[in-house]
């Protein structure tokens, strides 16, 4: 394991590696990394600083995740796992699913599911919304009216046209918009730490 | 400077309790800055790593989204804060994302830590504090606040407890100066007493007693002392004195001998006796040696190995002194070893008398005695020369005496018996008593010689029994005690060493004598016995004859003395001579008893003990014997 420390950046800490238990991560790691060569492979410094960007959207939903909570009843049974939908195909899409591996929110598991924007059965969360769903918005959003579930897209606009938060960047930093009066009606709760870093849009108020 | 051992007590106390205090102020002082130091620390400590919980919670956000404005914003509160003069926080690959202030560590210093800790340095505190979300590390938060404002507040304590000590010393010593006064006064006068006694020998002074504790009954106890010292004092002395007058009415020196020395402690009396010069109590050995005479060192050198040697303690011994003047002084000396626990000589002791006095008298007692025995001796010649002359002449003046005496006797009778015719009635008549006349005169001469021939004969020596010598002679009388009524009583005689012949006359003397005086008795009572006398039995004869006056017994013995008329009772004279003249020669002594008319007792001893003693005399053992 030592070679690797050199090589990857994010094991610059060898404690905190140790300690995170290690090889849980590695798989979404070695994703990362292959998303990374392939898109350098395919071609050219454009699709690398694309492929950089997805990632970085794709690790901020997960670190948006630990800063939302779920009543009780979003979930059938005390140790159901929080489950990731994802609608629609893109490199962020498959981020989300290598990125699950081994992810944990508060003691449940954290799954990854695909579902269809037509219908939406069983149990949902977090929902994604792939760019290439964009056009069934309004549809896949009448789903989710008034039930607990997080919708997150790097879609623009997808904040105001009431999608809860919405990944951008900017000098490959994640930056956040959080419609906090479409998260308050759904039922999560947003953390302030998380809000103050974000640009809110919509009306907090009931 | 002076050891504290040997510090008078009023310092050891005023050290003692100022020591005492001085070390309680500063273990108090140590004990309470100690607390102050880690109370402080340990404030400032939870103070800042409570602050950094709160930062660092409140930044997990903004560390994971890497806001770094949002980050900055939450140092900035820290201002509220004056002590706290940096603050730092990392993300979780350790990279900077926002500061504050500017800490005087090196950067290095500062660097992300991945778990909470603190430290100490260069008047710093340092806290880390992990930033932890869901579980998870997501970055550092360092703090960093100075301890100056803690520092200042430490030294101000110092200086409190500083002026504290200083003050309590202070007030300590003037304390213990006041209270220590009460203890030690009492044991300086003790002490004072207690020299003084000893450098002016007064038994007399007495210590001052406070109080009741236990200084009062030290100096009780040693007031107590100091009396029965002061009334042994008297008594020794007054002994001394005693023991001194007897030695000095005695004559008396005595010394101590101590031989590993070679010298003696002596008093004045022995100086005086040996004629030292004056000087101290101690002799040495050849300054005493050189005093005794020079014929008696030897034997007294002797006399003393003796006493020194394993099996004898005692020393005696009489010589003479050559005394400086050319005198000569005689002492008696006494000694006795003394022995130490381990059997070795410590010393002799011992006592000398001059007896100069009475070894002189003695001298001339013995030669006084020595001339009395020279003149006894030559004046027992002279009367033994004197009395073989007498002697002589005695035996010559008898002997030839008999020969004119029988001339006398023979022609008286021829005369008378030849011539009767012409002879007349007259003239026979004095011729009977020419011849009576002549025939006593030829006794006398007879005795004489008898008596001369006892003080001229060899006397043979042999046991002989009394008893037979007493039978021969009751038969040789027996025809003087024909017609005569005479009643005998023996006792057993002894068997006595002697001459058988000279004792047969001593019998035959006394019982004759004892049947002539008792002539004018119906009865004569005649006893023979023994009667215990000073240094063996002395055999008696007792008669009931007409006895004498015992005013002239001393003459009885004497030859030709008479005490009685010739005409009442014949005789010569000479027979007590006689007898006490045998009896004198064997060495014993003749003496009688009586009173007129009351009969006689004629007692004699020999100077030889009896060869066997005649048994108890009882009253059948008498042998009595009545004549008709």
């Amino acid at each position: 394991m030592p070679p690797l420390n050199h090589v990857l950046p994010l094991s610059r800490f060898d404690g905190l590696t140790r300690r995170r238990g290690g090889f849980a991560r590695w798989p979404r790691v070695f994703a990362f990394v292959g998303l990374v060569f392939a898109c350098m492979l395919a071609g050219g410094k454009a699709r690398a600083s694309e492929a950089q960007e997805a990632a970085v959207k794709a690790a901020g939903l997960f670190k948006i995740i630990s800063f939302v909570e779920w009543p009780a009843s979003a979930f059938s049974t005390s140790d159901a796992p929080l489950v990731v939908g994802v609608v629609g195909r893109d490199p962020i899409a498959n981020l989300i699913e290598s990125f699950a591996e081994g992810e944990t929110w508060h003691g449940r598991k954290v799954v990854v599911r695909p579902f269809s924007s037509s219908r939406m059965t069983g149990e949902c969360h977090v929902l994604f919304v792939g760019l290439s769903e964009q056009s069934n918005w309004s549809n896949i959003r009448s789903q989710c009216v008034a039930r607990p579930i997080l919708t997150i897209s790097d879609a623009s606009q997808f904040a105001r046209m009431g999608g809860i938060v919405q990944l951008a960047t900017e000098r490959n930093r994640l930056h956040l918009i959080v419609n906090v009066g479409v998260a308050r009606e759904s039922g999560v709760t947003i953390s302030s730490k998380v809000l103050r870093l974000a640009e809110i849009v919509g009306d907090p108020r009931p | 400077m002076t050891p504290f051992r040997d510090l008078p007590i009023r310092r050891k106390v005023a050290v003692a309790i100022l020591l005492t205090s001085t070390i309680v102020v500063l273990l108090t002082s140590a004990a309470f800055m100690t607390y102050e130091w880690v109370t402080f620390r340990q404030g400032a400590l939870t103070n800042l790593t409570t602050l950094g919980r709160i930062i660092a919670d409140n930044s997990t956000a903004a560390v994971q989204f890497h806001h770094t404005a949002e980050a900055a914003e939450l140092l900035g509160t820290l201002r509220a804060e004056k002590e706290i003069v940096a603050a730092v926080l990392y993300d979780a690959a350790g990279e900077r994302i926002a500061s504050y202030g500017a800490s005087p560590l090196a950067p290095n210093r500062l660097a992300a830590k991945p778990e909470a800790g603190h430290e100490f340095a260069a008047g710093e505190l340092i806290v880390f504090q992990p930033i932890l979300h869901d579980n998870r590390p997501h970055g550092t938060l360092c703090v960093v606040s100075s301890l100056a404002a803690m520092h200042r507040r430490f030294f101000l304590y110092f200086g409190i407890v500083l002026s504290i000590l200083i003050t309590a010393s202070l007030i300590a010593f003037a304390l213990s100066a006041r209270l220590q006064r009460r203890i030690t006064e009492p044991i300086q006068e003790l002490a004072q007493t207690a020299r003084a006694i000893t450098d002016q020998k007064d038994y007399s002074m007495r210590a001052t007693q406070y109080g009741e504790d236990e200084l009062g009954a030290l100096t009780g106890a040693f007031n107590r002392m100091l009396d029965e010292i002061k009334e042994r004092d008297e008594r020794l002395s007054a002994n001394e004195e005693r023991l001194r007058v007897a030695l000095a009415a005695a004559n008396m020196g005595t010394w101590r001998y101590y031989p590993q020395r070679r010298e003696s402690i002596v008093d004045e009396n022995f100086r005086r006796i040996f004629e030292l010069p004056p000087g101290g109590p101690v002799a040495s050995e050849t300054e005493m040696t050189a005093r005794i005479h020079e014929d008696d060192r030897a034997p007294v050198r002797a006399a003393l190995d003796r006493a020194l040697g394993a099996h004898n303690t005692q020393f005696f011994h009489e010589y003479r002194l050559a005394l400086p003047t050319g005198g000569i002084r005689w002492v008696r000396d006494r000694g006795r070893v003394v022995h130490r626990g381990d059997g070795t000589v410590e010393y002799v002791t011992g006592a000398l008398v001059d007896i100069t006095d009475r070894k002189e008298a003695e001298e001339q007692v013995r030669r006084l005695n020595a001339d009395l025995e020279r003149r006894v001796a030559q004046r027992t010649a002279e009367l033994q020369h004197a009395n073989k002359e007498l002697e002589a002449f005695t035996y010559s003046v008898s002997h030839d005496l008999r020969g004119p005496l029988r001339h006398i006797v023979g022609y008286a009778e021829m005369v008378r018996d030849e011539n009767t015719s012409e002879l007349s009635e007259t003239g026979r008549n004095y011729l009977e008593r020419i011849v009576a006349a002549a025939e006593k005169l030829n006794r006398i001469v007879d005795s004489l010689l008898s008596l001369s021939r006892v003080g001229r004969r060899q006397l043979v020596m042999q046991p002989t029994r009394l008893d037979e010598l007493l039978d021969a002679a009751l038969r040789e009388l027996e025809a003087e005690t024909r017609g005569r009524r005479i009643e005998w009583r023996r006792e057993p005689l002894p068997t006595i060493e002697c001459d058988a012949g000279l004792m047969a006359l001593v019998f035959s003397n006394l019982l004759s004598n004892a049947l002539k005086y008792t002539r004018p008795r119906e009865v004569a009572i005649i006893t023979i016995g023994t009667a215990p006398h000073d240094g063996g039995p002395a055999v008696f004869v007792r008669d009931n004859g007409v006895g004498f006056d015992p005013r002239f017994r001393e003459k009885l013995f004497g030859a030709f003395e008479r005490l009685h008329n010739a005409t009442d009772f014949e005789g010569t004279g000479v027979g007590l001579a006689i007898v006490d003249r045998i009896i004198r020669r064997h060495g014993g002594r003749i003496w009688a008893d009586s009173e007129p008319d009351r009969g006689a007792t004629f007692y004699f001893t020999l100077g030889a003990p009896p060869v066997s003693v005649a048994p108890a005399s009882t009253d059948s053992a008498l042998a009595s014997m009545a004549k008709s």
